[in-house]
């Protein structure tokens, strides 16, 4: 059952680990964010035990999840393939998406400020449906741009599927 | 031949000072084939009926009123700006309606309109992908119809209001230009009725009978969620309390006042379900497909078999000893899934109601070749029983050459039916229950959602194949090869 998520032929092109840092810094900023106002409000309306107790709570999630962002990204992989991209990710719930080329309506490249900074950028095949959410985050602007190319030259818009 | 006048003339005497441009009348249009259509006179008053109502109605009461008889209501400050706006609304509609003609021209339709703002609209005849007419109430009451264009973009181009027979007629012309018929052999015999639009040469495949909208919608599970609850609370008002129910025949309006609400939920509930479906006819009407629905307003639209993105066949569980179905359809385009069951406009329902022979003869109208009984059905595993304890003999998963059905639901057994040429992407997820009893569920994406169509519980390794094998299905299934190679076309 462990290759129930394994590529087909190919292995798994993996994501940069960089990506960690950018999910680990947006998960310690709204983190500040929620314990400081939460811990404020209790120190001010109750006890200070109180909002130490959520101080600490929150840095114990914050290890945690600090830990688990890294192995997280690890299960992230895809492998493009001739006539389909097939897509996986996931810790608990795993899971492993089939896109044909032939169902591509656009690619979309974005990078934000903190994935820029680290020199990483997001790859998103858009369908005709919603559910597809085929976005391969964390990629090297490089690898993007190749993979954005490739993809587009492959042909898009062929309208098969509508 | 020319377009017969009489199917895309202006009309003579509704000009109102609006000049119709000469080469739309008469023995010119041999050469140019351009007809001019002008909405209906009524329209602006159609348009603004809420507004005319309530100006009736406020002067009436206040005539009624008087007791000296009939007297415009005194000139107060409310009343004289109420006035005003209802005259400046209808003067707007007014100028809009003389600003407003549908034009057919060589192979377009054009819309002008716009009193300040002039817009054209244009209308490309071979970019036609369905037309609807409609009407709603107000414009039934006096005949009156309106057309929906829909070019697959947002929204849809409307044509209102033309009289019933004026838009069946134009709908057939754009229908028949759509196909690719040239003017001259456009046919013209037209013919609708108050409950119907059914032309000539239309054929009825399906009608659903009133009576079993009815039973459909007191045997749905919505009704009974309204019913049982009152059942219960009365069974033990009378089963405990005997005195309590002296108590209620010395005070009726306590029952009145809890049991009245209640009734007539239940009674706007059925009203809507049975209104909104009356005299269901799906009609086959030359190349294309198309219902008829609707008491208090008439709804005709195509049905753009093409365009289906997926079907889905349901059975709520007191349909089930009656053997009826329902079917939903998502539509690429501005028809959009409306869920809203009391809505009348275009609407996903296929099928209100309907035996399972009926489901057959419309999925095989739909999809020719398409046969549910060779399709092999896959159940579950025995170990994924205690996550599916109620709906284990029925979930399941088949596909043949051409579409891939998932079965689901409990209460309500659901089908869903996607053509491969119309899968998205797939997706195969597994959680930890699944994990640990080596199951998984595969997911197929489509452009618009009745439901998840997903292989539930399912042993890893068949879901692996299903996967793989769905994704080579989907790959290879092209517009050319849907089901019984269907002609694209508009419907």
């Amino acid at each position: 059952m462990d290759d129930l998520f394994a590529p087909p032929a190919e292995p798994w092109q993996r994501i940069s680990p960089g990506y960690a840092t950018v999910l680990r810094v947006r998960m310690l900023v709204s983190l500040v964010i929620l314990v400081g106002i939460t811990a404020t409000m209790l120190w001010l309306l109750t006890d200070w035990r109180w909002s130490a107790g959520v101080v600490v709570a929150g840095a114990a999630y914050a290890a945690w999840q600090w830990v688990r962002l890294a192995r997280w990204v690890r299960t992230w992989g895809f492998a493009e393939r001739d006539e389909d991209l097939y897509l996986t990710h996931g810790l608990w719930v795993k899971e492993l998406t089939v896109i044909p080329y032939g169902r591509m309506q656009a690619v979309k490249v974005e990078s934000g400020p903190i994935t820029r900074a680290l020199g990483l950028a997001s790859v998103e095949l858009v369908t005709a449906s919603v559910q597809s959410g085929a976005k391969i985050p964390g990629l090297p602007a490089q690898e993007a741009e190749r993979l954005r190319d490739r993809l587009t030259a492959i042909g898009i818009g062929d309208e098969d599927g509508l | 031949m020319s377009i017969p006048p009489s199917r895309f003339s202006g009309r003579p005497g509704q000009s109102g000072g609006h000049t119709v441009a000469p080469d739309g009348l008469g023995p010119q249009t041999a050469t140019t084939e351009k007809v001019i259509e002008k909405p209906h006179p009524l329209t602006p008053l159609v348009r603004a009926w809420v507004l005319v109502l309530a100006a009736l109605w406020t002067i009436g009461r206040e005539m009624l009123n008087n007791n000296e008889g009939f007297r415009l209501p005194p000139l107060t400050w409310v009343t004289a700006s109420g006035a005003v706006i209802v005259v400046g609304l209808l003067v707007m509609a007014y100028l809009d309606w003389r600003a407003t003609s549908f034009v057919v021209d060589h192979d377009e339709l054009r819309i002008e309109s716009g009193v300040f703002t002039k817009t054209s609209q244009r209308i490309r005849f071979d970019r036609i992908q369905s037309i609807d007419i409609t009407e709603p109430f107000a414009a039934r009451l006096v005949g009156l119809a309106e057309i929906t264009i829909d070019v697959g973009a947002e929204g849809g181009h409307r044509l209102r209001y033309l009289s019933r027979a004026r838009a069946a007629a134009v709908r057939d012309y754009l229908l028949a230009r759509a196909h690719g018929v040239r003017p001259a052999e456009v046919a013209t015999q037209v013919s609708t009725g108050i409950l119907d639009d059914l032309g000539a040469g239309e054929e009825v495949l399906v009608r659903v009978p009133s009576s079993r909208l009815l039973l459909g919608a007191v045997l749905s599970h919505e009704f009974l969620l309204i019913t049982v609850p009152l059942l219960i609370v009365l069974a033990m008002m009378f089963a405990n309390d005997p005195l309590g129910l002296s108590g209620l025949r010395d005070n009726p309006w306590l029952l009145l006042g809890a049991i009245l609400p209640v009734l007539g939920g239940m009674w706007t509930f059925v009203v809507h379900r049975v209104i909104g479906q009356w005299h269901y006819a799906f009609i086959r009407s030359g190349p294309g497909l198309k219902i008829t629905r609707g008491l208090t307003s008439l709804t005709s639209q195509s049905v753009p078999r093409h365009r289906i993105q997926s079907l889905r066949i349901a059975q709520p569980l007191w349909w089930r000893p009656l053997k009826l179905f329902r079917i939903d359809m998502a539509v690429l385009g501005n028809n959009g899934l409306a869920t809203d069951e009391d809505q009348s406009g275009a609407n996903s329902i296929l099928l209100p109601i309907g035996s399972r022979a009926e489901v057959d003869l419309i999925l095989r109208t739909i999809w020719p070749g398409l046969d549910l009984e060779t399709i092999d059905i896959q159940p579950s595993p025995a170990r994924a029983r205690w996550l599916q304890p109620i709906s284990h003999g029925w979930v399941g998963w088949g596909a043949d050459d051409s579409v891939i059905m998932t079965r689901f639901g409990w209460l309500t057994r659901v089908q869903m039916i996607v053509p491969h040429a119309r899968v998205q992407s797939l997706a195969l997820g597994q959680g930890p229950v699944l994990r640990r009893l080596g199951l998984a569920t595969v997911t197929v994406h489509t452009t618009q959602m009745l439901a998840t169509c997903a292989a539930t519980n399912i042993a890893w390794d068949v879901a692996r194949d299903l996967l793989f094998s769905e994704g080579r299905r989907a790959r290879t299934a092209r517009m050319s090869d849907l089901i019984g190679g269907q002609a694209s076309g508009p419907q």
